[in-house]
């Protein structure tokens, strides 16, 4: 199986170069960021990024899954403070403390999980930031005169005092640009606006904005979709890894300039031996070559189409894709978090009928979930109550629980994981993402699973525990199970896995072995 | 697992790990965790005995233990419901016992095991309904057991015919009025079932389910824990627990009455509270709860041998209850900061209590 090896070209490191000089604020840019750093437990999530932003312009961030697009976006709305590095509005240093502040600065953002209303009317969505008030009661008439301006330059002719659920998400969406011009915002930010719009919905907001465009506003459109960006876009500064790797008038990049910017890490490598055929150096329990698991036309409506692979004994099989590709929403649906319309899965050749997560576990099944704090671990509880959490069968007898069992179980999947604590009495939501993330996957050590599914096993986890985790799961393959591993980080994918199964818009559409593929292939059959 | 296992090699490069030695500073944090309200049930024994001479007697502990059970028993029902989380409480669980009560009597003609079985059956069958709300029908708790409250009260006034049913001589239930060695049959039935509570939840698969349901749902649904099954079970024990509330209580009066019980639900509720569960659930023990009720007792009682006006009773209760729980505050903050957060409260209680007593002078 694979072995990794970390190459460290301090050279190209970018956050250890020594302090860049601030580089000059042009006079008519109406938002410059200059070395702006933001550093989170574990991660660099920015690191000396410049931004220059001019009036009438539409100003795209581009970039992979964590390459700090939000995060600079909630820079600039006032959500996250930097580290480091001064911000300029029309050329004057400022601070951000707040959203109510960047407001107050003409900086209004457009957050991805909208944060509308939906049982209060349409006008009162526009206006609540400041509703239009005589005495503290709010006049329905001064909210219509307020909203109708607004929504004709939005183009829209819906009634201004009917409730907001009833619109689509694409009029809730411009609704939300509406509160923006309401207050005359002169930076507007974007984030993924077109996640979950349709086509004539994507027409008409694009419309929006290139009206809006004219009049002098500038926008920031944080988007990982190239179609957006070609679309839409003035200029692109693509991030990677928390730094600023090129800006450039959108015009003069194509589609793989784009894909060859994002990717091409410098920061750190992992390369991988040679590979050994899979299943050939694994100690397979029952038969060899019948797959552990077999997914079979697996639909949802709305979610995924007709996906179909196979998990062989002893194979890590990648599934890589953009966010809301359709990944963690198979994964669900395999492990019988969700239902699904059609399909079937068969673990170790045997039809399994998976309606809930308790009857995956039994066929043989076992899922580290996307989300470590919300859908994995109790915080309240202790290390061993939840390593041993999903296993109870292990640690008991006729229903008892067997304390001294247990207390042996932990200790040993503690000192097997390296998990770092006092002891196994510590409260889990006193540790660190890493040693968190190490509980739960010590779960998958409790038992012989036949078919183990890793969302995002390494999310906010730092270097040395990614490390260790690679090592995990790569030894559960060893022992004949079969991996299914999601993962947003292409060098991860490439690094851990054998095989690459890539999601686009809830179909499978490509199928690539590790061994030769690239991250610029996966990119780029991941992108629209 | 066997030590073999325990020294099994680690990578070279993996970081030094295992047991690294606690600080002081946590040891005792933990020894306060364990301890849990125990420290404030000395308190008040030590305030009591030494306000009165007559607090610490046989008689007078059995009185208060006596009081303690019918509200300890339904505050060990409410407890397995709180810590369920998701939101869990049972405000029908006084209502149930008035039912339980009335349905049993009608049932006193076929003796008094038929009395016993048809109280149980009910408390079961309320906390069934109330379950299957919650976990199959996804009702929320507070919502479904408001409406089983105000069905069972109804129906116990229905059946009842808004008459208490006097149970006597061979109706009566004498084992539960006994004693044994001078300890009541009530109070140790109280103590049966803490015991038993207390078990149930450290010491089975059922209760470390019950802590990771109320802890974590999503965690507990990925985790394989039947979560609805659980849940449904959480509220027919609180049932069952108010089928026993109201075998006691008729055996104490010789009646049973569809007025039982109005005040036990928020009663119960306040019992587990104090004693360390908070309402979000997955945290507090059965112990836990029961050293909350004799809290709340004892301070009744040593109110009763101050002579202190029931009405005042009442609010210094509520009063007590504010301040264990501003004071039991999870979050791991330092006791000044969270003294500092309550000022504004505990000046609104304040200018709340000098208008009450000013208004009366």
């Amino acid at each position: 199986m694979n072995d990794f090896h970390i190459e460290v070209s301090m050279a190209e490191r970018p956050n250890d170069r020594a302090a860049r000089p601030e580089a000059a604020v042009d006079p008519s840019a109406v938002l410059a960021l200059r070395n702006i750093s933001k550093r989170y437990p574990g991660v660099l999530a920015l690191s000396d990024v410049d931004f220059t932003l001019y009036p009438g312009t539409v100003h795209a961030i581009s970039g992979e899954n964590g390459a700090g697009k939000s995060t600079l976006s909630k820079v600039l709305s006032g959500i996250i403070q930097p580290d480091a590095g001064r911000i300029f509005v029309d050329s004057q240093p400022v601070t951000i403390p707040t959203p109510t502040e960047a407001r107050r600065l003409g900086i209004s953002a457009v957050p991805q999980e909208l944060s509308l209303v939906p049982d209060l009317s349409v006008a009162e969505n526009i206006g609540v930031i400041a509703l239009p008030s005589r005495g503290g009661f709010v006049s329905r008439r001064a909210l219509r005169a307020q909203a109708e301006p607004v929504l004709h330059s939005l183009g829209l002719k819906i009634d201004p005092l009917s409730r907001l659920g009833d619109h689509s998400p694409g009029i809730q969406q411009l609704v939300m640009i509406g509160r923006s011009l309401v207050h005359q915002a002169r930076v507007i930010i974007l984030d993924e606006p077109t996640a979950a719009l349709t086509e004539p919905e994507v027409r008409h907001l694009f419309e929006v904005v290139k009206r809006e465009r004219e009049t002098g506003t500038a926008f920031v459109l944080v988007s990982h979709r190239f179609q957006d960006l070609a679309r839409l876009a003035d200029t692109v500064t693509v991030l990677r890894d928390g730094c600023h790797i090129i800006t450039s008038p959108m015009a003069e990049l194509t589609h793989d300039d784009m894909v060859r910017a994002m990717v091409g890490r410098t920061v750190e490598r992992f390369v991988h031996d040679a590979q050994v055929a899979p299943g050939a150096d694994t100690e397979v329990k029952d038969g060899g070559s019948r797959p552990r698991l077999s997914v079979r036309h697996l639909s949802s409506a709305g979610k995924f189409d007709n996906v179909s692979f196979d998990v062989r004994p002893g194979e890590i099989v990648g599934l890589g894709g953009l966010l809301g590709a359709g990944r963690t929403e198979v994964a669900r649906a395999v492990f019988g978090v969700d239902g699904f319309t059609s399909g079937e899965v068969f673990i170790d050749g045997e039809k399994a009928r998976i309606t809930s997560p308790r009857k995956a576990i039994k066929a043989g099944l076992m899922m580290v979930p996307e989300e470590r704090k919300s859908q994995a671990l109790v915080l309240s509880m202790s290390i061993r109550q939840n390593l041993t959490s999903t296993g109870t069968r292990r640690i008991s007898r006729g229903g008892w629980l067997r304390p001294r069992k247990e207390r042996d179980i932990s200790l040993q999947l503690i000192q097997q994981l390296g998990i770092k604590a006092t002891g196994p009495e510590v409260l889990v939501g006193t540790l660190s993402g890493g040693n968190q993330q190490k509980v739960v996957i010590g779960r998958c050590f409790l038992d012989d699973f036949s078919v183990y599914i890793f969302d995002e096993p390494t999310r906010g986890v730092d270097i040395n525990a990614k490390f260790q985790i690679y090592r995990l799961i790569n030894s559960l393959a060893k022992k004949g199970a079969g991996v299914l591993l999601i993962s947003s980080e292409l060098p991860e994918l490439l690094a851990v896995a054998d095989r690459i199964l890539v999601m686009r818009e809830g179909r499978l559409v490509a199928d690539l072995p590790a061994d030769t593929a690239t991250e610029e292939q996966i990119l780029s059959s991941a992108m629209v | 697992m066997t030590n073999s296992l325990q020294t099994s090699p680690t990578r070279a490069d993996s970081a030094p790990t295992g047991p690294v030695r606690p600080r002081p500073s946590q040891v005792v944090q933990s020894i306060f965790r364990k301890a849990g309200a125990l420290p404030a049930l000395l308190l008040v024994l030590i305030v009591g005995t030494s306000l009165s001479p007559f607090f610490l007697t046989v008689d007078n502990v059995r009185n208060v233990l006596s009081l303690a059970s019918i509200i300890g028993l339904l505050a060990v029902g409410q407890g397995f419901v709180i810590i369920a989380g998701g939101a869990g409480i049972d405000l029908s669980i006084g209502a149930t016992l008035a039912l339980a009560s009335i349905i049993g009597a009608k049932f006193a003609p076929y003796g008094p095991w038929a009395i016993v079985a048809a109280a149980l059956v009910t408390g079961l069958f309320v906390g069934a309904i109330n379950g299957l709300g919650v976990a199959f029908a996804r009702l929320q708790p507070f919502i479904i057991t408001l409406g089983t409250m105000t069905i069972a009260t109804g129906a116990a006034y229905y059946i009842s015919g808004s008459n208490p049913i006097r149970l006597s001589g061979e109706n009566a239930l004498p084992l539960l009025t006994d004693s044994f060695f001078g300890i009541p049959t009530a109070v140790i039935l109280f103590f049966v079932i803490i015991v038993i509570g207390h078990i149930v939840m450290s010491k089975t698969v059922f209760g470390r389910q019950i802590y990771v349901t109320g802890g974590n749902e999503e965690a507990a649904v990925f985790a394989g824990i039947p979560v609805a099954r659980r849940r449904l079970a959480v509220y027919m024990i609180s049932g069952f627990c108010a089928g026993l509330g109201a075998l006691v209580l008729m055996a104490r009066l010789e009646t049973a009455d569809p007025a039982y019980g109005s005040t036990y639900a928020l009663a119960s509720i306040a019992a587990v509270v104090v004693g360390g569960a908070p309402l979000t659930g997955g945290v507090g023990t059965i112990r836990g709860v029961a050293i909350g009720v004799l809290i709340i007792q004892f301070i009744s009682n040593i109110l009763d041998l101050l002579n202190v006006n029931s009405y005042i009773q009442a609010m210094i209760q509520g009063l007590i209850l504010i301040a264990v729980v501003a004071l039991n505050r999870q979050g791991g903050d330092s006791a000044v900061s969270s003294l500092k957060r309550a000022l504004p409260l505990v000046i609104g209680l304040a200018i709340g209590a000098l208008f009450v007593f000013g208004i009366r002078w």
